[in-house]
């Protein structure tokens, strides 16, 4: 009798001792999971970077800072889209993301980023950036630096009938500088090959296409860069929003540059614009 | 009673004893690890707080722009462009549909009576969110909201005088 009792006792020590450990196993599970769970560190850096944009934005003057988290930036992407930072891992389709702001009358470069060291975050009085490394040529003094007096042939090319409009604007506004002799290619009338033999014919090309927003786009080289940036600052000085991004790849390999503008707003206004960035860049 | 009932009575008055000891043992411990483990990141107090210092010091705020100079004067507000605020600011902190933050900001003369009709950021949410977050209500679906007085100079035809602006930011929980 009595060892039977003992055998019970037993049996409920070692019931109890099976119910502690097991609770014990779960819970440092659970603690396990979430400091592998990289979603939090996402979600911190997400809201950490939008932060930092919304407080770059509201800056009033110039300011370049360097972000660089305790987190481990390069474990991550960034892709900057929809006013949001998205954050994913490496090779994973979840995301956590952030929505920030800006002002909308600053021309705005945030380039997605795949695995960065840092972030650098650039606010001029017309500009806010994000990139990995910002380059020095950044600085507003030095941003446009070629003019030239010879004789450019632009051609101009209208990529729509939403955007012939445009097109014909800025030749009548073209023609009457002389430094400039205007060219119109329509894609309507013309194929292809002819318009790149003819865009290889001419100095610079301006493409039109409507769109949400105005977009200009040009080569890296030193001509098309500085054409590219009298442009960009005059729109943006007139109130256009225009972003720049790399260049056209049709037009990479192109022995000339190009000027890609997606419109969206009065034709006349933009006409003015490229008008009078390319008669600043003349004299 | 007698002595085997009584050993018996004493086994079980043990067991209970062990359980609530384990319990509260056990409750411990979740309650100081979950203390030290934040799942959840709130940065509603910081982002309203950004976004007061931008309405009051950024050129897409309330604050003073002078177009000739381009000069901004921070915590000052023309009370003679006061109807422009509202577009000037949903340029200013831009988002594409403008849907993430909403703020009202009345301006008030030194005796903080409100002299001017009220300015709105992204209007259209600020009237779902600001009785959301009246409510008090935690959680998705929700919103919270943050009221705060801020002096400020007002300007009024060249003329200068002191008053306040306050400003109720209303940010939804996500």
């Amino acid at each position: 009798m009595r060892g039977k009792r003992g055998v019970a006792t037993i049996l409920w020590y070692i019931i109890e001792a099976i119910l502690i450990t097991l609770a014990i196993v779960i819970f440092f599970q659970y603690i396990d999971s979430v400091k592998n769970n990289t979603l939090f560190e996402q979600q911190f850096l997400a809201r950490d970077i939008a932060l930092m944009t919304n407080t770059i934005s509201s800056i009033p003057g110039e300011v370049q800072y360097t972000y660089a988290s305790e987190s481990n930036l390069s474990r991550f992407n960034y892709v900057f889209a929809d006013d949001k930072i998205k954050i994913s891992a490496k090779d994973s389709q979840s995301f956590a993301s952030y929505p920030y702001y800006y002002d909308s009358g600053m021309s705005i470069d945030f380039q997605d980023q795949n695995s960065p060291k840092q972030l650098e975050f650039a606010r001029t009085k017309s500009s806010l950036k994000i990139n990995e490394h910002l380059k020095d040529t950044e600085n507003p003094e030095e941003k446009c630096p070629l003019r030239t007096d010879e004789k450019i042939t632009i051609l101009v090319i209208d990529y729509d009938n939403d955007a012939e409009k445009y097109a014909h604007a800025l030749i009548a506004k073209l023609s009457t500088n002389p430094h400039i002799v205007a060219n119109l290619a329509r894609t309507e009338s013309s194929t292809i090959r002819e318009r790149s033999e003819r865009i290889s014919q001419s100095d610079y090309t301006i493409s039109f296409g409507t769109g949400l927003n105005e977009k200009v786009t040009h080569s890296n080289s030193e001509s098309a860069r500085s054409i590219g940036c009298h442009i960009t600052d005059k729109l943006n000085s007139q109130g256009i929003k225009t972003t720049y991004t790399p260049v056209d790849s049709i037009l990479t390999n192109a022995k000339i540059a190009g000027i890609r503008i997606i419109v969206g707003s009065d034709e006349n206004k933009v006409a003015v614009g490229i008008a009078s960035a390319l008669k600043d860049y003349n004299e | 009673m007698n002595k085997r009932a009584e050993l018996e009575f004493r086994v079980i008055l043990f067991t209970f004893y062990k359980l609530i000891v384990l319990i509260i043992v056990a409750f411990s411990l979740f309650f100081f690890v979950t203390q030290f483990m934040k799942t959840n990141i709130d940065v509603f107090d910081v982002e309203s707080e950004i976004f007061a210092y931008g309405v009051l010091n950024s050129p897409g705020g309330v604050s003073y722009l002078d177009k000739t100079t381009g000069r901004l004067y921070p915590g000052t507000i023309n009370l003679d462009e006061t109807e422009l605020l509202d577009k000037r600011m949903s340029d200013g902190f831009y988002f594409e549909k403008n849907r993430y933050i909403a703020a009202e900001i009345v301006i008030m003369n030194k005796t903080k009576k409100p002299i001017t009709k009220p300015i709105y950021y992204n209007k259209e949410f600020y009237e779902i969110w600001y009785p959301l977050g009246a409510t008090g209500v935690r959680g998705v679906g929700s919103a919270k909201i943050k009221e705060k007085t801020y002096p400020v100079i007002l300007l009024k035809k060249g003329k200068k005088t002191q008053g306040f602006m306050k400003l109720t930011v209303a940010i939804p929980n996500s």
